[in-house]
């Protein structure tokens, strides 16, 4: 292909990728190493409760901005360098605990505690959301052609429904008597409350993104399955080969690329868990790193947002994925080299 | 069961005891809980009530005795409360009420009117508002006055600021009030406070203050709703979790340039 040409279909992607990628990144990136404040003035003013049957007036000194002659808050930006990290990872506090071990007060610090929750969160879904799907690819596979559709059909359901949505009637299903929880009480005979304490919410979250994502699992495996070579699996049929053989030795390495396709794409996704925090209201046992930057950024009753704070939290989530999808990435890139050899 | 209506915190938590022992309802007491701006907002009801001080200029200043008292008061209530308490908003609560599951609870006074809805509520008639109790005989209600009112920006133009105006007026008239005078607790002429209101009433005439509004507040809002469940829960000792509340608010009021 010629120079010309190539620029000219790569062109415009690239053109967007700057402008929706790269553009936002560098303005988090930049705004994680500065600060914007207002600067303030002490004003005396009145404050009177409502007149409901009686009103009691008290003067009291309150800080506020001060307002430029536009009517717009005079704000001045300052370079922090990396004071917004250290404000989140508190380096050396996490030094001092890490040493000691004293794991209880490292979960106090509100970064690892979203941390060791995102981690575990991740690397626990996704060995089961791989094996999952790959079982029911292997059955649906192993179906009547007449029941593939409706099987495929009502698999896919979950992954269809919007996140929080589905959070949200889970946690309906459990809260307080909830349909499942009085089920699971009558079954047991005993007094089940699963949102009081911290492990029976990770369950649920577990559970939760499990179903939902296995589907894409499956359809991914599904559709790899049906370009098994037919032949490959007849002769080791022949050669006496057992069920578990050929899955191991025919069909797994043939999914291989798929399964490290759907490890990724699961790896990225996972650790942006957000979804399940809010639905499930865990912000008293379970944060996220998703969940944290959000709740920096999020503007509270008198418009305060820590914009700074939020924007580091966010480049800390990013790398925290680059960090775990080097080792996925490394390997496919060596197969890649490897094909290329031949 | 020939209780009083409990006018302090201990007698609440007696009641409360005595509801219990009863067996008559699932939990004694209900409460807006959950974690974040809910749980925040009880926290700073109490510790007015104890007429404590959040603030030194722009400094915090709630790691102190009333802090702690406030922190275990809270715990000793949700000894009474549906062990989900963490998740528990105000329709949560409404909800409990109106399933007959709670006996008493602290509810904002504009939930009130859906506890005789009959529509969605099996409890007509026999929910009643009290006043505020206050933490101890003698203190202020433990609550605070959140009222809503409508701002118009600067930078309209006189025309439509006055067609705004206009709008408004219309919309909060005295026929709106006489149509849905249990909607809400107005404060607008031509409003007769209903049974379900004369607790607010009687709240705001105790003495009642209104929710301490500023900037300081909000940033501090925030740090309590992060960190008074690790008390609750038993994670953290009342002091440490005081301590955590004020690094927070601290961090968070550097990064603003407040201190």
């Amino acid at each position: 292909m010629k120079h010309r040409t190539f620029i000219g279909f790569i062109g415009p992607s690239l053109f967007l990728m700057a402008l929706f990628i790269a553009g936002p990144l560098f303005s988090v990136f930049w705004q994680s190493l500065h600060v914007t404040q207002p600067i303030y003035i002490q004003v005396e003013t009145e404050v009177c409760t409502p007149g409901f049957l009686s009103q009691k007036c008290t003067t009291e000194i309150q800080t506020q901005p001060q307002m430029g002659p536009d009517g717009k808050i005079i704000t001045e930006t300052k370079f922090a360098g990396f004071e917004s990290y250290r404000s989140l990872l508190k380096p050396e506090l996490f030094l001092k605990h890490f040493s000691q071990q004293e794991w209880s007060e490292l979960n106090n610090i509100n970064f690892y505690k979203a941390l060791r929750f995102t981690l575990t969160f991740t690397l626990i879904t996704l060995p089961i959301v791989l094996i999952l799907g790959l079982l029911i690819a292997l059955s649906v596979n192993q179906a009547l052609q007449s029941f593939r559709g409706p099987i495929i059909f009502i698999s896919l359901l979950p992954f269809v429904i919007t996140p929080v949505i589905g959070a949200l009637s889970i946690r309906w299903l459990f809260v307080g008597d909830g349909i499942l929880t009085t089920l699971f009480e009558w079954l047991l005979e005993r007094d089940i409350s699963m949102f009081a304490q911290g492990w029976t919410i990770e369950i649920l979250m577990l559970g939760y993104r499990v179903w939902h994502v296995a589907p894409f699992a499956f359809i991914v495996f599904y559709a790899g399955l049906q370009t098994v070579s037919r032949d490959t699996l007849e002769s080791a049929i022949v050669d006496g080969a057992t069920r578990w053989q050929r899955l191991r030795l025919v069909i797994l390495p043939h999914l291989s690329p798929l399964i490290l396709f759907v490890s990724i794409i699961h790896l990225m996704d996972s650790y942006r868990v957000f979804e399940e925090v809010i639905g499930f209201r865990s912000e008293a046992h379970v944060i996220s790193l998703q969940w944290l930057t959000y709740d920096l950024l999020i503007p509270d009753d008198t418009g305060n947002r820590l914009i700074s704070r939020a924007s580091a939290s966010s480049m800390l989530t990013m790398i925290g994925i680059i960090l775990l999808l080097i080792f996925p990435l490394r390997r496919s890139w060596r197969e890649h080299k490897l094909l290329k050899r031949g | 069961m020939g209780l009083e209506v409990p006018t302090t915190y201990y007698e609440l938590l007696t009641a409360a005891d005595k509801v219990a022992a009863s067996g008559q309802v699932q939990y004694a007491l209900g409460g807006t809980y959950k974690a974040g701006w809910n749980l925040a907002e009880e926290f700073v009801n109490m510790y007015m009530g104890m007429g404590g001080d959040f603030f030194d200029g722009s400094k915090p200043t709630l790691n102190n005795a009333m802090g702690v008292r406030t922190l275990e008061m809270m715990r000793n209530l949700t000894h009474y409360m549906d062990p989900e308490y963490l998740v528990a908003d105000s329709t949560y609560v409404q909800q409990q009420f109106q399933q007959g599951k709670i006996a008493m609870a602290v509810l904002w006074a504009t939930r009130a009117a859906a506890m005789d809805d009959a529509k969605e509520s099996q409890v007509v008639g026999k929910v009643k508002m009290a006043a505020a109790p206050s933490p101890v005989s003698g203190a202020l209600p433990a609550s605070t006055l959140w009222w809503d009112g409508v701002v118009l920006a600067k930078n309209m133009t006189d025309q439509q600021a006055d067609e705004a105006f206009q709008l408004l007026m219309e919309g909060i008239d005295r026929e709106m009030v006489t149509n849905n005078n249990d909607a809400a607790v107005w404060l607008i002429n031509g409003y007769k406070p209903g049974p379900m209101a004369m607790g607010a009433a009687e709240t705001a005439e105790n003495g009642a203050l209104p929710y301490p509004n500023g900037i300081e507040m909000g940033l501090m809002h925030t740090a309590l709703g992060n960190n008074v469940a690790d008390f609750l829960t038993g994670k953290e000792t009342a002091e440490q979790t005081l301590l955590d509340i004020e690094a927070e608010y601290t961090t968070a009021a550097k990064e603003k340039g407040l201190l």
